[in-house]
Formats: structure tokens, C-alpha cells, sequence
């Protein structure tokens, strides 16, 4: 089964060799490359990957608008973050924009495809970074009007042996689960995280 | 009587006080004079490094209880030295703080041959507005002064900064500039230098009669005032004109009168680069056996100032002497041997910019902190000389009312102003550091995507060139370079971020690693790791030591031990964080060279920052473990 993947990337030879790289494995095909979020918006919806590259930092409208933009029209696609080192910032807002992954722009090849396919069978790669960052951000509950999304035991179980550097491996193995359940879980609690800025987003509009 | 007494004793203190300050007048000239001897040797002769190294410590001593004129000529002397030593980020800001001082004082000379020098930095690092900025300041103050040796100066270098950009006409036309200047006084060695320089343009030209005739004319003149010395570039110019139009024995002869010069001057890097011409010169006469021993001449004697730039290009001429007498056994190792040296001069490369980059973000640390407190002793000393006045006059305004009201008025105003200015300079800090941050995350970017390009390509080549093995060598020492550059820039860009250090995210982040690195080995990991970790924060110099250790233990597994099992433990006490790692592989002979270098490094880094290390190996495993102290600062 072929994994149709989608290039978003303003640098022209990044975009081609990623082009290549993907088309030249066996079990991927590259079915559109786009150099800006406008035309990436403009061509997504029609085009229809599977799974999209996309750089955060684009000319005009940056990656994360574009995927603010992209993810109510196309809920079935994923987006997987490319940023150069880990910045944990604009991964954390990405993440909460909709995305689904991250890449970091140094990965090795071989890595870049094996995230594609673990983000198509519906993973979620976090790191011990990004898990502390979502641990603080289910921690603040400053606003009292609107219920926020809670994260169940599990999840916070789950979220608190991430932040400590464990693999998804080893979590499975310590609380007696499967990987594939501590993959869902994490896909969950990133979804959960989306819910919460949307909320707190329309919170502070209402709230003026 | 008691007149009489009181007239003698005033008297005698009066010139008693007079002496004393005459004296201490004296002392005075005498250190301004020692600053300005120093300063003298230090910039017209050519010293070695560590000499300018002293000179400029004793002048940056001395000139603490000097004028700020004092203190710029030690911070030149300062940034000559950093220039000698390669490293132009700190010699930029030596001279920096050398023009900060002079500010609006009237020591034109001394500034314009900073900004001369400035000019000059930027020049070398690339940065052409900046070099043209300085190096245009520095000209205007010259041609001010009618200083003819600083315009012939300052010209040449603006003329070397076209040559740099590939500019040959206007390269040309500021030199002519420059040797018109001092075309009334032709020895003098800034004439000398410019001459040589426009040679080597017409010579690079293709232009030889010209440059020939420029050389012809140097050498007339360094002999006319008999230093020797100064003919040498000028004869090795004119043996390359020969050598590049085919006339070999000519070339051959100028490239020996060279070496004569350098063999009396001593300068062993010039020396072995005459021999390094004498051997290519020999090589293309056929005479292979003279070429040989020149080549093994240059190169014996740059291995032993490790010279390793030049290196290359002897080992490079020697290969090519081999492979003309179809010796390609021995062409081979020679070309292998330049290889190692260029892999080496890389490895150094990326540590000594590391390096430099970490001292110039720590002296920019310091600097800040420095200058706070500063401030804050600054601040302090106004309050208490404010209270000690607001005493005195309370007890006046108690018979003088309105006036005490006035002056206490007064002086609640001042300390207003105080504030505000404290807060602007905050402010202005908070600027300074954003921009800072901003430019850092710049680079940072920048330095991303081309790493990025670097993967993508030399794996593209990789897949390529599957069927020729000798460019996919090449194509896989490429991404390891670029692999472990973008880690040692990860690991920077992470240390940049004070959250980042605490005593939890350290472990976790080192266990992410170690399960990552032995993620496709055939070993099963323990970890043995407390629940919970508290969040104190832990010591650049601490985290990056034991991340070190744990990089370093973890490359010897994977490469060395043949391993099954791994356990990785963490130990916190009181007073001590410890991390073990233990491998049940073969184990090494601790005497074995390459790991006895790494691990005895590790031994005294780790006692330098007050931490421990210890290793246990036999064949059936090894035990590396390492201990930091932990004290309220960590």
C-alpha cells in the first residue's frame, strides 16, 4: 500500500531532494510539492496525501497558520512538522495548531520515512521535551468559564514516564499495556491539546 | 614662640606634600612610558605569538591605573594577538573595546590604525560593509593628518578586500593609490608591502612583464637599505612569473635565493614552504629524486610545528611526484596521508570555532554580570552618601526651615532620576539580549537548512553512486561530518536554554539518548533510575562533562565491547548526583592507546570541575561511573 506524501518547503533544493527521497522508496509516492502556504492550502484539499512535510518556516504565512487553516478542511490528512533543531517552542504550538509529528530537518533519511509510516498507522513521535511542555500546559487551569479537556489517569501516567525520557517500548512494558494502546493514548492526549487551544483561543475572543 | 613653631611645622608639611606629589608625578610618567615602549615593540616587530601574548598582558596590567588612552593600546595589542592566533571574533572585540575607550579623545593615530586593523578583521571573516566602514574611517583620519604611511596603509588593505571579492580593477586602482602616497619614500616597508601586493595582482593577471618589473624594482630597494629581508617576497614572486611562463631554471634559481633568506631569517613555516616550491619546481624538471627530498624537507620540518595547512599541499606535491614516475603504491599513501591531515585540521576546525563560540558567549555572560554589579555598587554608594547628607541637613533645617524643605525636595528628585535610568538601562540590556537571541535563532536556522542540505544530497549521491565505491566513501564521510556537527550544534542550542538545566530533564534527556544510540544494536538496557528527580538546576560545565562521559562510554560500546546487556543507573545523595554505566562486553586493556587517551581526558576534566571518575574493566564487562557534587549552586 502506497503512502502518498505531500512537500511543503520554500527551499528548492530541500523541496526536490525530499521529492526524490520519497518517490525513490519503495511504498511511497510524492504527489505534489508546494513552495508556500498559500499554495499549499490552495492544493491539499484537491490533491489529497496521506501524510504532508511541512516546514515551519514559510515566506509569507508561516507553517502553523497553514495548518490551522488546512486541518478543518482535511481532518483525515496528517501533518508532520519539519523545524532544524528541536525547538521546542514552535513544535509545542504546532502540535496545538493540529499537526500530528515532528521531524527535525537534520534526521537522518531512513528516519524521515520510518516517521511517515508510524504517523500513517496513526503514531504520535513525542519527546521527553514536548511531554513536559504539555504536562505544564494541562497543569494551568486559569479559567474557570469553560471546561478544559482533563487528561484521564492513564494519560497522565503515560505523559509523566515520557517526560522522563522513557521510550514508548518501555512504557508499554511498565503499565502492562500494548504499544499500539500507548501509541492511541498519545495520539489522544495530543488531540485533547488541539480541543484545549481551540478552546482557549475562542475563550480569549469571547472573553474581551 | 608657638607662631614661630606653627610656621615651621606648616612649612615643612607643605614641601613634604609638594615632594610627595612630585613623586608620585614621577611614578606616573614612568608607567605611561614603560605602556608606551611596550606598545612600540609589540606592533612594529614581527614576534612571535606568545611574546605578544606577554607584552599585552603586561601592558593590560599596568594601564589599569592609566587613562583610557593606556588601556586602548593594550586591548590593540590584545586583538594583534587574538589575530595571530586565528581567532578574529575575539580580536574584533578587542579592538572594539579599544575604540570604546578612546571615545572622543584625541588620540587620532592610535584610532585610526584600529579601525585600520578592524577593517582588516572583517575583511577576513567575510564581512565586507563592515571592513569598508572601518577601514574608511580609519583613511579619513589619515588623509586628515597628512599621514602618508597610514593612507599607503590603509589603501592596501582596502585594496586587498576588492582582491578578496574578485574585484581586479578596483583592486588596481587603490593600489596604485597606496604606493603613490609613499612614492617620495620607497623604503619604507608599507611601500615595500603594497609594491609586493600589486605585483601579485598583475601576476595573478597573467600581466608578468608588469609584475616582473615591480619585483625588479623592490628588490633594488630592499637592498639599497640593506634588509635582506624584505627582498623575499619580492624573489618569490618573481620565481612564480617564472615558473608559471614555462622559464624553470629561472623559477628554480629565485626560489633558492628564497630559501637562502629564509634559512637566515629562521621562520620555519617559510622556510618549509621554500622547500615545498623547490620540490614542485624539481617535480615538473623531472628530477624526481631532488624533488623528493625537497618534499620530505617541507614536510618533516611542518610536522614539527604542526603546521597542518600547508601540510596538504606538500603532501599533495609529493603525491603528484609519484604518480609522474608511476610509483602509484607510494602515490596512494602520500594522498592518504594529506587526507588524515585534512581530517584532522576539520576536527580542530570545529572545535576551535565550538570553543570560540562558547568563550565568546561566556565572556559575554561575564561582561554583563560584571557590569551589573557595577552599577548596583555605583547605586549603593549614592544612597548612602544620600542618607549621610539627609542627616546634616535635617539638623540645618531645623533653624533654616524652608531651605531644609527645598533641599530635601532636591534630593528626592535625584533619586527619581536614579531609578528611571536604572530601568531605561534594563531595558535597553532586555533589548540588547533580545537581539541577541534573535540573531542566535538566525544562525541557528541557517545553520539548519544547510545542514539539512547536506543529508539530503550526500544521501541522494549515496543512492547514486551505489556501483562506485569510492565516491560513496566519500558521500558516508560527509554525513558523518554533517551528523555530528549538527549534534554538537543541538547540544549548544539546548545549553543555550537556562530551562533546560535541570537535574530531571538531564536524566531524561540522557536516557532519550542512550535508548536512542543502542536502539539498533543487539543489547537489552536496564535503566536503574530514582522516580522522582528534583528540579534543581545543574551547572553548564557539570551537564556538559556528563554528557561527555555518557556520549564517550556509549561510542566505546557500541564500537568496541560486544555487549549483550547494558545497565544504566542514577544515583542521587545529598551532596552527589552519579551515573553508571555497566557492560557485560570484553572489556579493554586500559593501556591500549586510544581508549586510555579518551578515558584519561575524561579523568582530568572531570577533576577540574570537582567531580570523580572511575573504570573497572575485565573480560567480562566494563564499569564506567562518574559523580558530580551538587552544592547550592551546582
Amino acid at each position: 500500500m502506497t503512502i502518498k506524501v505531500a512537500i511543503v518547503e520554500d527551499e528548492k533544493q530541500i523541496r526536490e531532494s525530499l521529492a526524490i527521497l520519497i518517490d525513490g522508496s519503495v511504498g511511497f509516492s510524492c504527489i505534489d510539492t508546494y513552495e508556500s502556504a498559500e499554495a499549499a492550502i490552495a492544493g491539499i484539499p484537491a490533491a489529497k496525501p496521506d501524510v504532508v512535510l511541512m516546514d515551519i518556516h514559510l515566506p509569507e504565512k508561516d507553517g502553523i497558520t497553514c495548518i490551522t487553516e488546512l486541518k478543518p478542511k482535511c481532518p483525515e490528512i496528517q501533518f508532520l512538522m519539519c523545524t532544524s533543531f528541536e525547538d521546542t517552542d514552535s513544535v509545542f504550538r504546532a502540535l496545538k495548531a493540529g499537526a500530528t509529528g515532528y521531524l527535525t530537518k537534520t534526521t537522518p533519511p531512513s528516519k524521515i520515512l520510518d516517521a511517515i509510516v508510524e504517523v500513517f498507522k496513526g503514531g504520535s513521535p513525542m519527546s521527553s521535551h514536548i511531554a513536559r511542555k504539555v504536562v505544564l500546559s494541562f497543569g494551568t487551569e486559569n479559567n474557570a468559564h469553560v471546561e478544559l479537556e482533563k487528561l484521564s489517569i492513564r494519560e497522565k501516567e503515560i505523559l509523566h514516564l515520557l517526560s522522563q525520557g522513557l521510550r514508548y517500548k518501555e512504557i508499554a512494558d511498565k503499565l502492562f499495556l500494548s504499544t499500539e494502546t500507548v501509541r492511541t493514548h498519545i495520539r489522544n492526549i495530543y488531540e485533547k491539546l488541539q480541543v484545549n487551544s481551540r478552546t482557549e483561543a475562542l475563550n480569549k475572543t469571547f472573553s474581551k | 614662640m608657638k607662631t614661630t613653631a606653627i610656621l615651621l611645622i606648616s612649612c615643612s608639611l607643605l614641601l613634604f606634600s609638594c615632594k610627595k606629589d612630585s613623586i608620585s608625578r614621577q611614578r606616573k610618567s614612568v608607567g605611561k612610558q614603560q605602556i608606551e615602549k611596550w606598545y612600540n615593540t609589540a606592533k612594529s616587530v614581527e614576534l612571535p605569538l606568545d611574546s605578544i601574548a606577554a607584552y599585552a598582558a603586561k601592558m593590560e596590567n599596568a594601564a589599569i591605573k592609566q587613562p583610557n588612552e593606556y588601556k586602548a593600546m593594550a586591548a590593540y595589542i590584545r586583538g594583534v594577538y587574538y589575530s595571530g592566533n586565528s581567532t578574529y571574533e575575539l580580536a574584533a572585540k578587542s579592538f572594539e573595546k579599544g575604540l570604546l575607550l578612546l571615545g572622543k579623545s584625541k588620540a587620532d593615530t592610535l584610532k585610526a590604525k584600529i579601525y585600520n586593523a578592524l577593517g582588516s578583521n572583517y575583511k577576513t571573516r567575510g564581512d565586507y560593509p563592515k571592513a569598508f566602514g572601518n577601514l574608511y574611517k580609519s583613511l579619513r583620519i589619515y588623509e586628515k593628518k597628512h599621514n602618508n604611511v597610514g593612507i599607503c596603509s590603509v589603501q592596501t588593505a582596502i585594496c586587498e578586500v576588492y582582491f578578496q571579492k574578485d574585484d581586479i580593477k578596483s583592486a588596481k586602482e587603490h593600489i596604485d593609490i597606496a604606493l603613490k602616497a609613499l612614492e617620495k619614500e620607497k623604503s619604507n616597508p608599507s611601500w615595500l608591502a603594497a609594491a609586493h601586493l600589486s605585483a601579485n595582482i598583475y601576476g595573478m593577471g597573467g600581466d608578468f612583464q608588469k609584475a616582473l618589473e615591480i619585483d625588479r624594482e623592490g628588490i633594488r630597494i630592499s637592498d639599497s637599505i640593506n634588509l635582506p629581508k624584505l627582498k623575499s617576497p619580492f624573489l618569490d614572486n618573481k620565481a612564480n612569473c617564472f615558473f608559471y611562463t614555462n622559464q624553470l631554471d629561472s623559477a628554480e634559481y629565485y626560489f633558492n635565493e628564497c630559501l637562502k633568506i629564509d634559512l637566515s631569517g629562521g621562520n620555519k613555516k617559510q622556510i618549509a614552504d621554500s622547500y615545498s616550491n623547490l620540490a614542485q619546481v624539481n617535480a615538473v624538471k623531472k628530477n624526481f629524486a631532488k624533488a623528493e627530498q625537497f618534499a620530505f624537507q617541507s614536510i618533516d620540518l611542518l610536522k614539527s610545528i604542526d603546521g597542518k595547512p600547508n601540510l596538504g599541499k606538500s603532501y599533495s606535491i609529493l603525491t603528484d611526484i609519484y604518480a609522474d614516475q608511476g610509483e602509484f603504491q607510494k602515490a596512494l599513501e602520500a594522498h592518504n596521508a594529506q587526507y588524515l591531515n585534512y581530517k584532522a585540521m576539520i576536527a580542530e576546525k570545529e572545535a576551535a570555532s565550538l570553543a570560540e563560540f562558547q568563550i565568546v558567549y561566556e565572556t559575554q555572560q561575564k561582561e554583563n554580570k560584571i557590569q551589573l554589579l557595577r552599577k548596583e555598587n555605583k547605586i549603593k554608594n549614592l544612597h548612602i552618601a544620600e542618607q549621610n547628607a539627609r542627616m546634616f541637613w535635617l539638623v540645618v533645617s531645623f533653624l533654616l526651615l524652608i531651605a531644609g524643605v527645598l533641599i530635601a525636595g532636591y534630593f528626592r528628585k535625584r533619586g527619581r532620576e536614579l531609578k528611571n535610568l536604572l530601568e531605561r538601562e534594563k531595558a535597553v540590556r532586555e533589548t540588547e539580549e533580545h537581539e541577541r537571541i534573535r540573531m542566535a535563532r538566525d544562525i541557528h536556522d541557517d545553520l539548519g537548512s544547510g545542514l539539512s542540505k547536506i543529508n539530503l544530497l550526500s544521501e541522494i549521491i549515496s543512492r547514486k553512486s551505489e556501483h562506485l565505491p569510492e565516491i560513496r566513501n566519500s558521500s558516508e564521510s560527509v554525513k558523518e561530518t554533517a551528523k555530528r556537527m549538527t549534534e554538537n550544534m543541538r547540544d549548544l542550542i539546548w545549553a543555550l536554554h537556562p530551562e533546560n538545566m535541570t537535574i530531571a530533564n538531564f536524566v531524561a534527556r540522557m536516557r532519550e539518548y542512550t535508548s536512542d544510540y543502542l536502539e539498533d544494536f543487539p543489547v537489552v538496557i536496564r535503566y536503574d533510575i530514582p522516580e522522582t528527580l528534583p528540579e534543581l538546576p545543574i551547572s553548564k560545565e557539570n551537564h556538559r562533562e556528563l554528557f561527555m562521559v555518557v556520549k564517550e562510554t556509549l561510542n566505546n560500546i557500541s564500537k568496541h565491547a560486544i555487549a549483550s546487556e547494558v545497565f544504566f543507573s542514577v544515583a542521587l545523595s545529598d551532596d552527589e548526583l552519579q551515573i553508571t554505566i555497566q557492560d557485560n562486553g570484553t572489556g579493554f586493556d586500559s593501556t591500549e592507546n586510544v581508549a586510555g587517551n579518551g578515558l584519561r581526558n575524561m579523568k582530568n576534566r572531570l577533576s577540574a570541575i570537582g567531580g570523580t571518575f572511575g573504570i573497572n574493566s575485565s573480560n567480562s564487562g566494563t564499569t564506567v561511573s562518574v559523580a558530580i557534587k551538587l552544592s547550592e549552586k551546582n
